[in-house]
């Protein structure tokens, strides 16, 4: 189920939105994750006004997702994997995920959530 | 004036360094005009003098110099030349120009006692592209008028009206015999030769049948006519064959959408039925602090996280006030 279209989608979306803040905020999630920091709020308010400007089949569907299924356990599935994946990886986002899993985890899961009341709420 | 016959270039088959030359000087003539800045470029000297307008074509021959109405007698002079060296080549390169002359043409030729010089002028026409044949006729046509309008002029030459017939012919030929070419651009080509073939029967009215000219360009209206219905019923085909295609293509990319949101419904679908046995959707989505999207216990009255107040304090109801608060007791 994990691999299914709508998570590997959802997957996708995060790893480019978290890379270009990676590439727009060089430095700020390592720092803030070394300073225990919380900056779900910023990153959701910077970004989660983007998903308006996606095309209206798009924001259908996401709308449709967020609004008739139950999409909750989707969500620590994925993060974790995400998690792992990033692990693997070179730069600031892999060395967050292996020295500040909890940090990164956190983070992900409030955006997620964020993310769902936006989707349901204001798109 | 220089004569255009001595600079023009004509398009032959077996180019002699006489010929080269002549290009040369022509090219170089033509690059005096785009540093004169009178043309933008080269290409469009070329372009001017292949499928440019008559009054363009003159302007540009003023320009460089030359006679514009002594062009097509300079085309057949160069041409004769250019027969004539050829005749006098090797035998080999004889019996090459003999293969390309079919039959159809030498059988005119011997019926008009024509020389080898005029039956080579024939096989040039025949080397040419359609445009080229088209704008020879053009050019045919206007002579004609020229001379018509001219009375120092001979009323006839025989020379131009034998190419004219022979240009007619071609372009029959081409036109009624089926090819690959692309049907728009035939449709097109059509056009342009329709327009053509009506000043063509202007310059050679009135139509007799002593006028063989004049004859077959009546003949030839007819099998445009006939062509381009044919040619526009392909199109009117094509077009639906594309419509139907496009239609095809539509409804799969439908589809595969259908099939993108059915593997999305049935990723999330399980979950979906599987929903009661935690919280429902609506209250799940309550749940979350809009704030912070800490997950929130719907009991509490504020987040843990950040403190937001997530809902009103929730009055007691009647039944659960104390006694003293509904009213001093029982009021009997």
């Amino acid at each position: 189920m994990i691999d299914s279209v709508f998570v590997k989608k959802a997957k996708e979306y995060a790893i480019l939105g978290l890379e270009y803040f990676e590439r727009e905020n060089s430095g700020r999630i390592l720092e803030s994750a070394k300073q225990n920091l919380d900056i779900a709020k910023e990153i959701t308010d910077k970004y989660l006004p983007e998903l308006s400007k996606l095309d209206l089949f798009t924001k259908g569907i996401l709308k449709s997702a967020v609004g008739q299924a139950w999409i909750h356990p989707f969500r620590d599935q994925m993060i974790d994997t995400l998690v792992t994946e990033l692990a693997g990886r070179e730069g600031e986002l892999g060395q967050v995920a292996r020295e500040y899993p909890e940090w990164l985890r956190d983070h992900m899961r409030r955006v997620f959530n964020l993310a769902l009341l936006y989707i349901a709420r204001e798109m | 004036m220089k004569g255009i016959g001595e600079i023009l270039p004509v398009n032959v088959s077996n180019p002699n360094g006489e010929i080269k030359e002549a290009v040369n000087t022509f090219t170089e003539k033509l690059g005096e005009l785009v540093s004169a800045k009178k043309v933008t470029s080269l290409a469009e000297a070329v372009r001017i003098l292949t499928e440019g307008s008559p009054e363009n074509q003159a302007k540009l021959f003023k320009d460089l110099g030359l006679d514009y109405g002594s062009l097509i007698k300079a085309q057949v002079e160069m041409l004769k030349q250019a027969s004539e060296q050829m005749a006098e080549s090797s035998k080999e390169k004889q019996a090459l120009f003999e293969k390309l002359v079919d039959e159809k043409m030498q059988n005119r030729a011997a019926e008009l006692g024509l020389t080898k010089e005029l039956l080579a002028l024939i096989t040039g026409i025949q080397s040419q592209s359609t445009q080229q044949v088209m704008a020879m006729m053009e050019k045919l046509n206007e002579e004609r008028f020229k001379r018509l309008e001219e009375s120092n002029k001979p009323k006839e030459d025989p020379i131009a009206n034998l190419l004219m017939q022979t240009a007619i012919d071609i372009l029959k030929e081409r036109i009624t015999k089926p090819s690959d070419q692309d049907p728009r651009s035939k449709f097109q080509e059509l056009l342009e030769f329709q327009k053509l073939l009506q000043e063509a029967s202007k310059a050679f009215a009135p139509v007799s049948t002593n006028n063989p000219i004049s004859m077959k360009l009546e003949e030839m209206k007819i099998d445009v006519e006939r062509e381009k219905i044919r040619l526009q019923h392909e199109l009117e085909r094509e077009e639906r064959q594309e419509r139907l295609k496009l239609e095809e293509r539509r409804t799969e990319r439908l589809a595969s959408v259908f099939e993108k949101i059915a593997e999305i419904a049935g990723a999330v679908l399980p979950q979906f039925l599987n929903r009661s046995q935690g919280l429902s959707h609506s209250a799940a989505l309550s749940a979350i602090c809009p704030n912070c999207g800490e997950n929130v216990d719907p009991s509490k009255p504020q987040c843990l996280r950040c403190g937001l107040p997530l809902r009103p304090p929730i009055q007691p109801t009647l039944e659960q006030r104390p006694v003293s608060q509904v009213g001093g007791g029982l009021d009997i």
